[in-house]
């Protein structure tokens, strides 16, 4: 049995892989400061409190991407012949269902605080001999925790796309979201400090379900690939359309006559089997050596291929072109046939 | 494409940031029931419990320590005290309704009646020792006959450390080894001895969420502070 054939990364994506470590790095690093920070000017607000565990839940994304960036790699071997690839998608998932359990949880106990008519205390510190209140302290931390990061993101989100790596690309907008964490913070503090104690815990209800839903979603992502689904763009927002050029590639071949494309994600590459009709069968090894080989130059996000010939195509309920079209008409897209 | 102008998002950030900051220096924290607006050059209504020397009835008055730290509070806002002396829980649940504005009289952190309350920093640490009389040169705690006060956690306190608890109503009247406050030890000119058996942080409590009235309260104790060591230092009396 031969295991999948190994991946190696392109030269750009090689680049942009050893950026996205240092990110990864440059997050931890960030995030430690900010948690700490933010750990000393908790006092008993409900919205500090849901940030900062948003915060905490933030390390997940860059240690599981590190983490997986080099086990990803690893040779397919006898033990695991289909390779590391979603060494990725399982550490994300572990990720997302904390993201979203730590987020029910908040909510609740938030909501809990509104019902309660709970007034949060909020009182003085004095680090330098005078009394300071808090939340004097508490703006500049959340300030810091919400403008680094954005930036962070950004730059994040360029290196997801050249790397088709979904789970980057969710860590990505997250960072660019947080700010909108921050900024719900800030004006929880600000509004008890004006006399709004219910401010806090609106806040920290805002902060929960943001938290909350980031979990969902990338819950329902990383479930989707290990479900094996059809690969989709890396932002989620449709189908990619690389099965369909791989498909479209082997009906240019002249000895298919007919070609059926199943991909799957694999992290950062799709596996497809191709199941074909050969129009000859002169030659038929070579032929689909021939063609597997230079099918897998189309992309480099082909991870591996079986070509497989059949007598004839198996019923289908629909083509991927009438699937595709639908979608695309939905998204208010023109389709050429 | 990469153009050096800064990136719009932040400026976006740079000028809502600049806007919050602006608007966290006006006049915050505020009461979400104005107490302390009410209290300044109006009433303060305390509630006292009573542990001399923090808080004691002198002929019906209230005095002590906390006592002399809340008139000078009262004063520094203009406004006059009406206290109401009454057993522990009554005080606090009072407190907690907003129906008193300030609770005090010899209450610690750990006091879990705080837990619901607004609570001030602490303004003044001590703790709580073993000690032995002018002339007596014992340094051995274990086996050691220590008075203690009966009706508080202290006698227990004392046999955790391996002495020998006496439980008494005033510790003056007892000759030997007394369980007190360093403070108090040293009014008494006692040598603490042995390892401190309980640390205690001074405090006094407010409503909760009323932070104004809580950070005026503060300001005046940290202005204060220094005195209350020399008050209990009058107050602790000898013997």
């Amino acid at each position: 049995m031969r295991p999948a054939r190994p991946f190696e990364f392109p030269d750009e994506q090689q680049r942009a892989l050893r950026t996205a470590r240092r990110l990864a790095w440059l997050t931890i690093a960030y995030l430690s400061t900010v948690v700490v920070l933010m750990y000393l000017t908790l006092g008993a607000s409900q919205a500090m409190k849901a940030a900062w565990v948003e915060d905490l839940l933030g390390f997940i994304p860059p240690i599981a991407f590190l983490f997986a960036s080099k086990v990803a790699r690893r040779h397919p071997n006898h033990r695991v012949p289909f390779g590391y690839h979603r060494a990725i998608t399982i550490a994300y998932l572990a990720g997302s269902m904390a993201l979203l359990g730590m987020g029910l949880f908040l909510l609740a106990d938030s909501a809990m605080k509104l019902v309660t008519r709970e007034h949060p205390v909020i009182g003085a510190v004095a680090p330098f001999g005078r009394p300071v209140w808090l939340g004097y302290l508490m703006i500049p931390v959340l300030l810091w925790s919400a403008i680094p990061i954005i930036f962070i993101g950004r730059a994040k989100l360029r290196l997801a796309k050249v790397l088709n790596d979904k789970v980057l690309h969710a860590d990505a907008l997250m960072n660019k979201a947080d700010w909108l964490t921050a900024f719900a913070a800030i004006a929880g503090v600000v509004g008890i400090g004006y006399g709004f104690w219910w401010a806090d815990a609106v806040a920290a209800s805002i902060i929960a379900f943001d938290i909350a839903h980031d979990g969902f979603k990338h819950l329902r992502a990383s479930v989707g690939d290990l479900m094996d689904r059809t690969p989709r763009t890396v932002d989620y927002s449709k189908e990619d359309p690389l099965p369909g050029r791989l498909k479209a590639f082997l009906e240019q071949q002249p000895w298919i006559r007919e070609a059926e494309v199943r991909a799957r994600e694999e992290g950062h590459v799709y596996f497809a089997d191709a199941l074909v009709v050969p129009a000859t069968t002169d030659h038929l090894v070579e032929r689909i050596a021939e063609t597997t080989g230079a099918a897998l130059e189309l992309d480099w996000r082909l991870g591996d291929l079986v070509l497989m010939p059949v007598e004839e195509l198996p019923e289908d309920d629909e083509s991927t072109e009438s699937r595709q079209g639908r979608e695309a008409q939905r998204n208010g897209e023109q389709h050429a046939p | 494409m990469d153009v050096p102008t800064v990136p719009r998002p932040a400026r976006g950030i740079a000028l809502l940031a600049a806007a919050v900051l602006a608007l966290a220096g006006c006049g915050m924290p505020k009461d979400p029931e104005g107490t302390l607006d009410r209290a300044r050059g109006g009433t303060l209504r305390v509630g006292l419990l009573l542990d001399p020397p923090w808080s004691g009835l002198s002929e019906g008055r209230p005095e002590g320590v906390e006592v002399e730290l809340l008139e000078g509070f009262a004063k520094s806002i203009g406004a006059t005290i009406e206290w109401k002396v009454g057993p522990a829980g009554e005080l606090m649940k009072a407190l907690e309704h907003r129906q008193l504005d300030v609770v005090a009289g010899g209450l610690t952190k750990e006091n879990p009646f705080l837990k619901k309350l607004g609570v001030t920093r602490p303004y003044h640490r001590t703790e709580l020792w073993i000690g032995v009389p002018p002339g007596v040169a014992t340094s051995q705690v274990e086996g050691l006959e220590v008075a203690a006060k009966g009706g508080t956690s202290e006698p227990q306190l004392v046999r955790d450390a391996g002495a020998k608890a006496v439980e008494v109503d005033r510790l003056e009247d007892y000759p030997g080894a007394r369980a007190a406050p360093r403070w108090q030890l040293e009014a008494w000119g006692y040598e603490p001895i042995g390892e401190p058996l309980e640390k205690r942080k001074h405090v006094m409590a407010v409503p909760p969420g009323e932070n104004a009235l809580l950070l005026a309260l503060d300001e005046h104790l940290v202005r204060v502070g220094p005195d209350v060591d020399a008050a209990l230092r009058e107050r602790g009396g000898s013997g």
